[in-house]
């Protein structure tokens, strides 16, 4: 998957010029970037949210928002049926994170980790080609957000999905991705591949300070 | 006072206080007066009101007029209804329609209603002025309704390529239906409150504001006093049963449970 030749600019502000970036099939690419680089810009040109110039990938996506995005007048079920109309994997998705029998709540009723992993099942059970996430565990505390971000890989290499996800938390980056780039000024300014043991990146440490230099350069 | 009374017990209690201190304003004035041709006393205008209940005149023109303020707002309904559905699905309806709906807004209802008596009659001048205001006050409601739908959904539905008969039935049309509920009681009261103005005016026939008309002919104010009780009540009813409505649709969106 590839996107060769991104440009977008709003108005006189040029956000990506001739941006070129690959995405590895299968796999997690974590965009790390500062406030206003350009990382939700990048997932709204591939979901064809915005419009841009260049070859992007015409690709279906599947797209986790930083809030869930669910609609509060439809149960669970109602919100996972618009996109899967097949009863039994809307109920093994919502088993697998863990909101099995919680399929006629309505989104109201759910805390904010609980809505997350809804957007999160949503996700896989569209099918897409690949599934973008904009920072979608921004809004939760450690805890939560350790938990449903193993609960996105898990689910993710089950699946062998796609994955583009952006965010500024390093952490965040180097728990999840089988690959890290930093962008700024619309260009990628540090991309390494993660090798990981037993779940754990090897050299972590390392990569944390290759990351957090690039970061603040 | 929260610790003592539930919220619902307090609203109550307020709204009870309002109307015994508005009950206390008519008696002081009363008194103040002394004159039953500027203020009437509170016992004669209850006793007009229950009189009028007896006259079979007061039952038709009490069912003309809220068949007229009905007809008058489903046709702003509708007009409004199919408007905002253009302006928000098609590009330049609502450039287009905005000069028109401040001319409608901002037009002298008093002045249209010596035009609309020149040409059309006595019946349909009320309707018309009726409709002409509340026309462009529904259409302002619902164009921000459908504005107002989350846009973060908007883009999800685009993203996952919902279709747009799931997009209206299940996001816009329920979202739009909250603002309806909670606007229309409030709407169809105002169109009374036009109506009768209009009625008066027009001296039309077999109306509520006709009959306020010949009892200030005949300076009978006991019984101009209780018909203007009677469509106060008439706006506080459509009021509550709409208020009722709007919950009933709450508990139909997000369950029980969730209703508030």
């Amino acid at each position: 998957m590839r996107i060769k030749g991104l440009t977008k600019k709003y108005g006189n502000l040029t956000v990506y010029e001739n941006f070129d970036m690959d995405l590895q099939d299968g796999k997690i690419t974590c965009v790390l970037g500062g406030s206003g680089s350009g990382k939700t810009t990048l997932l709204n040109c591939i979901a064809k949210l915005t419009d841009c110039s260049g070859d992007l990938p015409q690709v279906n996506c599947a797209y986790v928002f930083q809030t869930p995005c669910l609609i509060p007048n439809l149960t669970l079920r109602g919100n996972l049926k618009l996109v899967c109309g097949d009863d039994g994997a809307i109920d093994g998705m919502l088993e697998k994170v863990s909101l099995s029998g919680m399929g006629d709540r309505y989104p109201v009723s759910l805390s904010g980790g609980q809505a997350q992993r809804v957007g999160i099942a949503r996700a896989f059970l569209f099918g897409g080609d690949i599934i973008l996430m904009d920072e979608p565990f921004n809004s939760l505390d450690l805890k939560l957000k350790t938990e449903i971000s193993s609960l996105f890989a898990d689910i993710q290499k089950e699946y062998n999905r796609t994955a583009l996800v952006v965010t500024h938390d390093v952490d965040e980056a180097l728990a999840l991705a089988d690959r890290i780039a930093v962008i700024s000024g619309g260009k990628i300014v540090y991309d390494a591949e993660t090798q990981r043991c037993g779940g754990e990146i090897t050299d972590k440490d390392k990569i944390r300070r290759e990351l957090v230099s690039a970061l603040l350069a | 006072m929260k610790k003592f009374f539930s919220a619902r017990k307090l609203n109550i209690i307020l709204s009870v206080s309002a109307i015994v201190l508005m009950w206390l304003v008519w008696i002081i004035s009363y008194y103040s007066v002394k004159n039953d041709y500027i203020i009437p006393s509170f016992s004669a205008t209850v006793k007009s009101f229950f009189l009028c209940f007896a006259e079979s005149g007061f039952w038709i023109a009490f069912c003309m007029t809220m068949l007229r303020t009905f007809a008058a707002f489903a046709v702003s309904f509708a007009s409004a209804a199919l408007l905002a559905a253009l302006s928000v699905s098609v590009n330049g309806v609502s450039a287009f329609l905005k000069p028109i709906m401040v001319f409608l807004r901002t037009v002298p209802t008093l002045a249209v209603i010596l035009v609309l008596l020149v040409w059309t009659n006595r019946e349909a001048a009320p309707v018309a002025v009726t409709f002409l205001v509340l026309f462009p006050m529904i259409y302002s409601q619902l164009t921000a309704a459908a504005d107002g739908v989350d846009k973060k959904l908007l883009q999800m539905v685009k993203v996952y390529g919902i279709k747009r008969s799931d997009v209206i039935r299940k996001i816009y049309l329920p979202q739009i239906s909250v603002s309806i509920f909670s606007q229309t009681g409030a709407n169809i009261s105002l169109g009374l409150k036009i109506m009768i103005s209009a009625e008066v005016l027009s001296l039309t026939y077999r109306s509520l504001g006709g009959l306020m008309q010949s009892a200030r002919g005949y300076l009978e104010m006991p019984r101009l006093a209780a018909l203007t009780l009677v469509a106060v009540l008439a706006g506080l009813l459509i009021d509550a049963a709409f208020s009722q409505l709007k919950r009933i649709n709450a508990k139909w969106l997000y369950g029980e449970k969730n209703a508030h």
